[in-house]
Parts: structure tokens; C-alpha cells; sequence
């Protein structure tokens, strides 16, 4: 067993109900191949940076989960067929907001991210003085 | 008649600091889009380590990280109609 992020982004004509029934029809499909779902999100509608299939917006979902290989290659071949899922991203799950936080009260900064400015225009900078 | 140019010093560079350390970022976010938007330049590309100072370990997980971002549509490739 392993811990995957699985998101994906639906067609922009879905209502919200259409949305939360594919994110349940997703929960079912990783539980049913023995997954365990540990976090599900619809981060909802967004601008994409670029278009996709003549769109220029998308629905977000999010879902954080635990399972197989067997349960990954599940949600491929499903997301495969599925139409409204217009993008999706499956990577193991680094607990990357977990870990920063920690790290961060290790070390008593306690600013997410601080503002550090142009750093373009500060290399620009360095190269003028000689760098 | 020649003038004499004083030949421009170099001093060496000032070395940047890496701005994952600075914040104890430990893992690279694909998700953390405001965050990542700062190493990209305006055209959309990777920004080169010369120029932001991220070291190498870094940069590499940085990379990946926008690959994925733009993947999912967070991050532009190219930005069109430049100017």
C-alpha cells in the first residue's frame, strides 16, 4: 500500500451535482479495488492556464488516498473513457503541506511565504555590479 | 590616442541563497501554484538556477514540480502573445 494524490479536472458544463457524483463514483471505484480514501476535495472551478479542448475553465478535484498498484491502474483505465475528466494527475503522496509545516516549526519561521520579491531584477542587479 | 580604460573589476558573485531553505521547504508542492510562479519567467519557462539561486537538489524536485503544475493547468508552457 502506498499514499497517491489522484486530482483531476472536469468539464466546466458539469453543475455541482454532477460534480459530486463523479468524485463519489471515483471514491467508490478506489475502495472497491481495496483503496482507502484519506482526504476528497473539490477545489472547484478555476481558470486554466491554457485552454483544453476549447475551454478555458475547469472543475478541480482533489483526493488523497491510500492503495495499490491494482487500484492506480484501475483509475487509468477508467479515467481513460471518462469524457468530463478533461486533465488528471496520479503521483505518490510526499505529504508535502504536512512535512513543509513541520519543517517550518523546526526551525520557528513561521511565515509561508514571504514575499522575496523580483528575483529576476536582483540577479539583473548582481550582474551589473559585476557578479 | 588610446584612453585608458580601468579595466572593469570583477567581484566574484554573491552567492544567492536557496529560497526552499530560507522557507524549510522540504518537499516541492505541484499544488503550491504561488509559490512555483516565482521560478518561472514571464514567458512561462523554468527559470535557471543562475538566476534564482535554488541549488541543485532543489531545482531538480522544482522541476518536476512545474511539469506537474502545468499538467493540471496551474502553469502555463508559453505564454502567448508575449508583449
Amino acid at each position: 500500500m502506498r499514499k497517491y494524490e489522484f486530482a483531476y479536472i472536469l468539464d466546466p458544463a458539469l453543475d455541482d451535482a454532477a460534480v459530486g457524483e463523479s468524485l463519489a463514483r471515483y471514491v467508490k471505484l478506489i475502495q472497491e479495488h481495496g483503496g482507502e480514501v484519506t482526504q476528497q476535495d473539490i477545489w472547484g472551478r478555476r481558470k486554466l492556464a491554457y485552454e483544453i479542448n476549447k475551454k478555458t475553465d475547469g472543475v478541480y478535484v482533489y483526493i488523497r488516498m491510500r492503495g495499490t498498484r491494482k487500484v492506480v491502474d484501475e483509475l487509468h483505465r477508467t479515467l481513460r473513457f471518462d469524457e468530463t475528466v478533461m486533465r488528471n494527475l496520479i503521483v505518490i503522496d510526499e505529504d508535502a503541506e504536512r512535512r513543509n509545516a513541520e519543517s517550518r516549526a523546526r526551525a520557528g519561521v513561521n511565515v509561508d511565504a514571504p514575499d522575496r520579491g523580483d528575483m529576476r531584477a536582483d540577479h539583473r542587479a548582481d550582474m551589473r555590479a559585476g557578479g | 590616442m588610446a584612453t585608458v580604460r580601468k579595466k572593469k573589476e570583477k567581484k566574484p558573485a554573491r552567492k544567492k541563497p536557496d529560497k526552499f531553505y530560507l522557507d524549510r521547504i522540504v518537499v516541492i508542492d505541484w499544488k503550491d501554484e504561488r509559490r512555483l510562479r516565482r521560478f518561472i519567467t514571464d514567458r512561462g519557462k523554468i527559470a535557471a538556477r543562475r538566476i534564482t539561486g535554488t541549488n541543485a537538489r532543489h531545482q531538480r524536485q522544482l522541476a518536476i514540480a512545474i511539469k506537474r503544475a502545468r499538467h493540471m493547468a496551474m502553469l502555463p508552457f508559453i505564454k502567448e502573445h508575449y508583449r
